[in-house]
């Protein structure tokens, strides 16, 4: 069959499944979905080539039609890209091999809030910062405040692992979700567990949890919800240099407090963000922190927490500073405060125990700006996300000048990625701790793995045996021609 | 027009990556289209100049659909203005001859000077009220107060009337260009901001008091921008003057308004023009109880629906937008709903035919003012 008229096929299959109106193939509409907030495709864009787009764009409503669209999609063999908000920065969302893209966003119903169990149940479309205004309403959080909250969708947050500012007390969106639907490539619609604590095997809802539309795609989700609480307080300190910083970190966490917010950032970063943003001009190293619920328990809390810094020489810089950062704190994201193109950066994440964190921190500085120095490199991070036995260093590394030319833009930003990620997984940290793989990452999957990967992609090969599903992610081999 | 070379290409830049004011355009969430989003509309424009797109009907399509309203710049940290973005856009597609069909037909109408309304002095004579027509003040009423709202044009000359201030009305009035600038076509908007302004002029006026709010905003800050002189004459909008009777005991308040009453900010008034005070201070003065305010009020409140002249390109879209609003009206309990705009006033009413919103009321301002000086029922 000649290829467009199998294209045409294809566009009138889909079209009987959603409408004539739910289907797009425009140019237009398809350069605007070839992106997300991946750098590469950006730079493609800007070296003034198209990035790869989709074949067709479609809008589905309800399961049903995204059930039928994935038997149609394996009838045919082709590509299937599920697409939230598109605010991922690992390329998850970007059509690699073309295909049916499916947008989301249409399926955009707060279904239900259970006020006696504290959940909420959603279609995967729903706009993060509208679910959170909506629950508000009846005394609720999702407590879940991502950097790409106002365009992310919930969906998103779970098939990605996402996390926000709060994760150190309200944890990551796969501690939120309760359970799941999910249409699995086939085309067959299956359910999780009704609540995610049980002893029935191994754990299929955190399977699908992080797949990144590469095992099926996510239909409805169930989350817990936190009561707003009473009383949000802060308090910034300056510490002399990160370590002492991170060991007034690591105290509060194994001293078992359970802040919101724990938010250190190293001397660089001090200097540039904090300085940029908040208009502190200080040197050291620079922590913000929340405690929040029963007024009564924040008071004790925060207690403990200056007691704890200021016996690791914090300085105490008052409640302002801290107050300023959460009100201002999805500034940074927006232009011209954050970092965009022509400047080349990248964050690469990563989570490790206490007792290797700063070890992990010290050695990819060292590769990023020793081994990337023709390139004027500089490496910035921040400690957030604080677990009970570690946390995340939340570091970038960012080249004013890099190449104009996009090839040679590519070879660089593999080279600086490829460095950073190895020098994590060798100290004992992970590729990533909450922005997902994409396929800026999933080409580290099998190292960060090693053995263990054949179990991934075993799963894979059983649940997606044409390999259909977001083909070029994660990592997996790929199938589907 | 209104963005230099770098400004439109600083904005394209800011916007053609970013999905941080998502959240805030509406008409992107009705039709839930990444390619009818402010990053789906910067990236396209980007890929345009990159040549790696031609303009067409896709993308006049995608401009024209958007209310437009400010709100984007309003929820930017970065202050781009993706508005005037979008007009620029759209100015390009109308020289093009790409704008949609219904856009050209209406721009036409307007070019033509098809109104279905009548003129302001007609208005007034059915209602037995003459303005005086060499008054130092001139009511500038507009094209949607006209056509939909004439009650609120008689209101308000009964509330000049009262507190014994003379005003004239043009007896030709022209459409103030507020429309042509929007849809895109820019030529037309030029002649009549000239034209305005010199019946303005040669009224002998010193001050034009404006019904609308779009009105208002293009008389106040467009209109010598293109090329129309206003020199020397003051542009107010009526819930100014009206703030200062009341307050000054000029215009006394006889019964005040028992009602629960919640309030639309219109976008050119808040947003554009910083009029966000004068009404609440307002209903202050003339309700029993307090003003329950809509989750989003002042300069982050929701369009009504007709921003942007969405409802010529995109009339179930903008209903929609409505609906919405009157949704978040609802929510607060109150019965009626005031507005400082009779094209608000309009778009919000219209949305209420479907039968929706029951026991809310739409109405203006100045109907509010003019039942609690005891000059209306």
């Amino acid at each position: 069959m000649p290829k467009d008229l199998l294209f045409d096929v294809i566009l009138n299959e889909i079209a009987d499944i959603v409408g004539h109106e739910d289907v797009t193939v425009r140019e237009a509409e398809r350069i605007a979905y070839s992106m997300d907030v991946y750098l590469v495709s950006q730079i493609w864009l800007d070296g003034g080539q198209k990035p790869p787009r989709p074949d067709w764009i479609v809008f589905p409503e309800s399961t049903d039609e995204i059930s039928r669209l994935l038997k149609m999609a394996s009838r045919h063999g082709i590509p299937v890209i599920p697409y939230g908000g598109g605010t991922g920065s690992q390329g998850g969302t970007v059509p690699l091999y073309g295909g049916m893209l499916i947008d989301l966003k249409k399926m955009n119903r707060i279904i239900k809030i259970d006020e006696k169990s504290f959940t909420v149940t959603v279609q995967p479309g729903v706009n993060g910062q509208h679910l959170e205004w909506t629950v508000n309403k009846k005394g609720f959080t999702l407590a879940h405040y991502p950097a790409s909250i106002y365009g992310a969708t919930v969906g998103g947050y779970v098939a990605a692992r996402g996390s926000g500012t709060l994760s150190t007390k309200y944890g990551k969106a796969e501690d939120m979700v309760i359970n799941m639907e999910i249409v699995l490539p086939s085309g067959e619609v299956i359910r999780t567990l009704p609540v995610p604590s049980h002893a029935c095997g191994p754990d299929l809802l955190q399977l699908f949890v992080g797949s990144e539309g590469t095992l099926g795609v996510i239909t409805e989700i169930t989350m817990r919800l936190d009561p707003i609480p009473e009383e949000r307080r802060w308090r910034a300190y300056l510490f002399d240099d990160i370590r002492k910083g991170l060991e007034a970190g690591r105290r509060i966490m194994t001293k078992r407090l359970r802040p919101c917010t724990i938010r250190l950032y190293d001397e660089n970063s001090t200097q540039r963000i904090v300085k940029t943003v908040l208009g502190l001009d200080v040197a050291g190293s620079y922590m913000v922190i929340g405690s929040d619920g029963d007024k009564r328990c924040v008071d004790l809390e925060m207690e403990t927490i200056h007691e704890i810094c200021t016996d690791q020489n914090g300085e105490d810089l008052g409640p302002e500073l801290g107050e300023h950062w959460w009100k201002h704190r999805y500034d940074f994201y927006f232009p011209p405060l954050n970092l965009m193109l022509p400047q080349m950066f990248g964050t690469i994440e990563t989570t490790a125990t206490f007792d290797r964190i700063y070890d992990i921190y010290t050695a990819k500085k060292h590769v990023i700006e020793k081994e990337f120095k023709e390139w004027g490199t500089t490496y910035i991070g921040h400690f957030s996300h604080w677990f009970p036995w570690g946390v995340m260093v939340y570091d970038r590394f960012i080249i004013d000048k890099p190449p104009q030319d996009p090839h040679e833009a590519l070879q660089l930003h593999t080279e600086i990625w490829g460095k950073a990620a190895r020098t994590s997984i060798q100290h004992g940290g992970i590729l990533n701790d909450h922005h997902g793989i994409g396929f800026k990452l999933g080409w580290l999957m099998p190292e960060q793995y090693g053995s263990a990967w054949q179990v991934l992609q075993g799963i894979k090969d059983h649940l997606d045996p044409l390999g259909i599903m977001n083909p070029g992610k994660l990592g997996f081999s790929r199938r589907c021609k | 027009m209104f963005l230099s070379d770098v400004e439109r290409t600083e904005t394209i830049k800011a916007c053609r990556h970013c999905p941080m004011c998502n959240v805030a355009d509406r008409v992107a969430q009705l039709v839930c289209r990444e390619s009818y989003g402010p990053r789906g509309r910067g990236a396209i424009l980007f890929a345009i100049d990159q040549g790696l797109l031609d303009w067409d009907e896709t993308i006049a399509d995608i401009m024209y659909t958007t209310q437009n309203d400010g709100l984007i710049q309003e929820w930017c940290v970065g202050n781009y203005d993706h508005e005037e973005l979008v007009l620029d856009a759209r100015a390009k597609l109308f020289e093009k001859g790409l704008a949609p069909e219904g856009v050209v037909k209406f721009i036409e109408g307007i070019r033509a000077g098809q109104s279905k309304g009548l003129s302001p002095e007609e208005i007034l004579s059915k209602a037995k009220i003459t303005a005086e027509p060499n008054a130092d003040i001139l009511l500038f009423c507009g094209c949607g107060p006209r056509e939909s709202e004439a009650e609120t044009i008689l209101e308000t000359s009964r509330i000049f009337d009262r507190v014994g201030i003379k005003f004239q009305v043009l007896s030709e009035e022209p459409c103030c260009g507020w429309p042509l600038y929007q849809l895109g076509d820019l030529e037309g908007a030029k002649e009549f901001s000239v034209n305005v302004a010199k019946k303005i002029k040669d009224s002998g006026a010193s001050t034009v008091v404006v019904l609308d709010a779009d009105c208002y905003r293009m008389l106040l800050t467009r209109n010598g921008r293109f090329g129309g002189d206003l020199k020397g004459i003051k542009v107010v909008p009526i819930v100014s003057l009206l703030e200062e009777w009341i307050d000054s005991g000029q215009l006394k308040v006889t019964q005040k308004i028992s009602d629960s009453v919640t309030y639309h900010d219109p976008c050119a008034f808040a947003r554009y023009c910083e009029e966000i005070d004068s009404p609440r201070k307002i209903l202050n003065m003339i309700l029993d109880g307090e003003l329950k305010e809509m989750d989003r009020t002042g300069r982050l409140a929701n369009c009504c629906g007709a921003g942007g002249m969405l409802p010529i390109h995109r009339p179930d879209l903008a209903n929609k937008a409505a609906l919405l609003r009157l949704e978040e009206a609802q929510a607060t309990g109150a019965s009626i709903l005031a507005t400082g705009c009779p094209r608000c006033q309009s778009t919000l009413t219209r949305a209420t035919s479907s039968g929706a919103h029951k026991g809310l009321r739409i109405t203006n301002l100045v109907r509010l003012v003019a039942i609690a000086a005891g000059l209306v029922e």
